[in-house]
């Protein structure tokens, strides 16, 4: 039997169950360090400036954490040739991705890098670290839509005595069409180059200091496929309040999955709540799959009745009956106005705000 | 400052937004997709193989027992009996094994002990742990259960931390220094160190600081990834430490 060693930091010793054969305490300790104290970010210690930069993100000075999100961890970083800084996504996936899964990642991630779109945050490089893929994407200054869904929230309710809130109620609505508008355009180009979201909901919309929309992570959730079972997991998907019901019961989607997301995210930005909530993400899954959605003007009586069926058409539960296409959806939204502008008096007697 | 543009969403009160929620990968398991699930099993098995150990079962049966256990899990008859709405993956696993060993075993046993499905190598068992449960003889299940936890997670972090070193060329660096990483008493000097890696002494200290602080990176990226929320990060680090303790 060999003699137990001791830790020669703390002096306790290291028992025989200790197969790396340093002490445990000591180690888990570290994991109370920040590491905040100087630039170069502890996730990469290896990017730092000790000349030696040869392999993975040599090219990178990571500059702080900017997110973490269910993908993984967000960097500002500088890219050293180009001089230029850039956005920098570590995807942990640990072992959980198989080899073929992350080949797969990184087609999907090499046919969105092809996208070339004012509205679509563009990637600049696809790699990995180690086990983990990484992203290096263009830096939007700014938040993401989900950061600013207050600012888009209604102060109407199912409230009568709100009716001399419609002027102010119809800009809110304008603003949003618009917003989704351009969303879908962005949705559309990406579809007619045979690439699929999969994944679209508030935080992967970033709204720039000019409120323009950059969609991105662009098909990061074919990661998660089949093969790894992840495709359904809502800890990398996130909420699935946006995922559409064929995605949700993890059947094969098209682009008329984005289209249903599209219509859930407007509903949300309509009505301030999603399409189902629930407590448990398994709770939310069920209930896309089986319950139709309320409507929305029970939440908000100033919304517009065109509008309302606009966003429930992209939430049918059968693709089918949805818009076919991101285009179409955006087409509507932007013949709308003039729709809906051309009366003064809405369904309920209440005289509308004219541009 | 930047302000955060990849936030994840604030509204809402889902679990499962922070990281990689595992019991999240079990509970959609049932749902007819296992494969996470079947990597999860061969990661997670030790701690589940020593509270099973502990609780008196004998090598082979409790070999047996984790199988039947983690076959239990992919054919999601766990989640009748436990509710896993919110909490730690740790919690869920122990919660879930207790269920099992004390409602669900007779059961198990009589579908050949995990319908024959060989999740596990116990090839990886080395063969003194065959033999001895020390230095966990005086403790409860539940407290080998989260020590093993907690070795299995440094051990995780060391090899992920080799893995990085190996892919930036600097394994002989990781290898040199890696005793380092709890403490400057080793039995070596820098100056020595620095010598054989042919740096110099100030570089070898930078590059320990940077392995030490990636470590705990890696720590906590481990632990977030069994946690409901950023917050629990660092009383998961403490139940683990007082485990081991």
């Amino acid at each position: 039997m060999t003699e137990k060693m001791k830790c020669s930091s703390c002096g306790n010793e290291i028992e025989r169950d200790v197969s790396f054969h340093q002490c445990p305490r000591c180690l888990l300790n570290l994991g109370f360090w920040r590491g905040t104290e100087d630039s170069a970010d502890g996730a990469l210690w290896d990017a730092g400036s000790d000349g030696e930069r040869r392999l993975g993100l040599v090219d990178y000075e990571i500059l702080e954490r900017i997110g973490r999100g269910g993908m993984g961890v967000v960097y500002r970083a500088r890219q050293l040739s180009l001089d230029r800084v850039v956005a920098l996504k570590m995807i942990g996936l640990g072992e959980l991705a198989s080899p073929a899964a992350l080949a797969r990642f990184r087609r999907e991630a090499e046919a969105a890098a092809k996208l070339e779109h004012p509205n679509i945050v563009a990637i600049y490089e696809v790699g990995e670290h180690g086990a983990d893929p990484f992203l290096v994407m263009r830096l939007v200054e700014g938040a993401s839509l989900a950061q600013k869904l207050r600012e888009f929230a209604s102060s109407v309710g199912y409230d009568p005595t709100q009716r001399e809130r419609a002027p102010k109620e119809s800009r809110r609505q304008l603003k949003i069409a618009r917003l989704l508008a351009v969303v879908a355009r962005a949705i559309d180009y990406a579809h007619e180059r045979g690439v699929l979201h999969r994944d679209l909901k508030p935080s992967n919309i970033l709204l720039d200091r000019d409120e323009n929309p950059h969609v991105t992570d662009f098909g990061i959730a074919k990661l998660l496929d089949e093969e790894t079972a992840l495709t359904q997991t809502t800890e990398l998907l996130g909420t699935p309040s946006y995922m559409a019901p064929e995605q949700a019961a993890g059947k094969a989607v098209s682009r008329t999955a984005d289209v249903y997301s599209l219509g859930a995210i407007l509903y949300e930005l309509l009505t301030g709540r999603p399409v189902f909530d629930g407590k448990r993400p398994i709770e939310i899954l069920r209930r896309v799959m089986e319950q139709e959605p309320t409507h929305p003007g029970m939440f908000n009586e100033l919304l517009d009745r065109d509008l309302a069926t606009i966003c429930l058409k992209c939430l049918e539960k059968d693709p089918e009956r949805r818009y076919g296409t991101a285009l179409e959806f955006a087409e509507d939204l932007e013949r709308w106005p003039a729709l809906f502008f051309a009366c003064s008096v809405g369904p309920l007697g209440i005289r509308r705000w004219r541009a | 400052m930047l302000s955060s543009s990849y936030q994840s969403e604030t509204s809402g009160s889902q679990a499962g937004r922070f990281g990689t929620t595992h019991w999240s990968i079990v509970l959609k398991a049932g749902q007819g997709a296992d494969g996470a699930l079947v990597r999860l099993c061969q990661i997670y098995w030790p701690p589940l193989y020593w509270y099973i150990r502990r609780r008196g079962h004998a090598i082979h049966e409790a070999q047996d027992l984790t199988q039947a256990f983690f076959a239990h899990l992919l054919e999601n008859r766990a989640l009748g009996g436990v509710a896993p709405s919110k909490g730690r993956f740790r919690s869920f696993l122990l919660v879930s094994l207790k269920h099992f060993l004390d409602n669900e075993w007779d059961k198990a046993r009589t579908l050949k002990r995990g319908g024959g499905q060989m999740l596990i190598s116990w090839d990886h068992l080395k063969p003194e742990d065959r033999e001895l449960l020390e230095p966990c003889e005086q403790m409860t299940p539940e407290r080998i259960f989260n020590r093993r936890w907690a070795l299995m997670l440094l051990e995780r972090v060391m090899n992920q931390l080799r893995n990085e070193c190996v892919a930036s060329r600097k394994r002989e660096r990781f290898e040199k220094l890696k005793d380092y990483l709890t403490g400057d008493a080793a039995e070596k000097s820098y100056q020595e160190i620095a010598a054989q890696l042919n740096m110099s002494e100030g570089a070898v200290k930078v590059t320990v600081h940077r392995l030490r602080r990636r470590f705990g990176e890696l720590v906590r990226a481990q632990i977030a990834r069994t946690v409901d929320s950023p917050e629990e990060i660092d009383d998961e680090i403490r139940q683990l430490f007082a485990a081991l303790t």
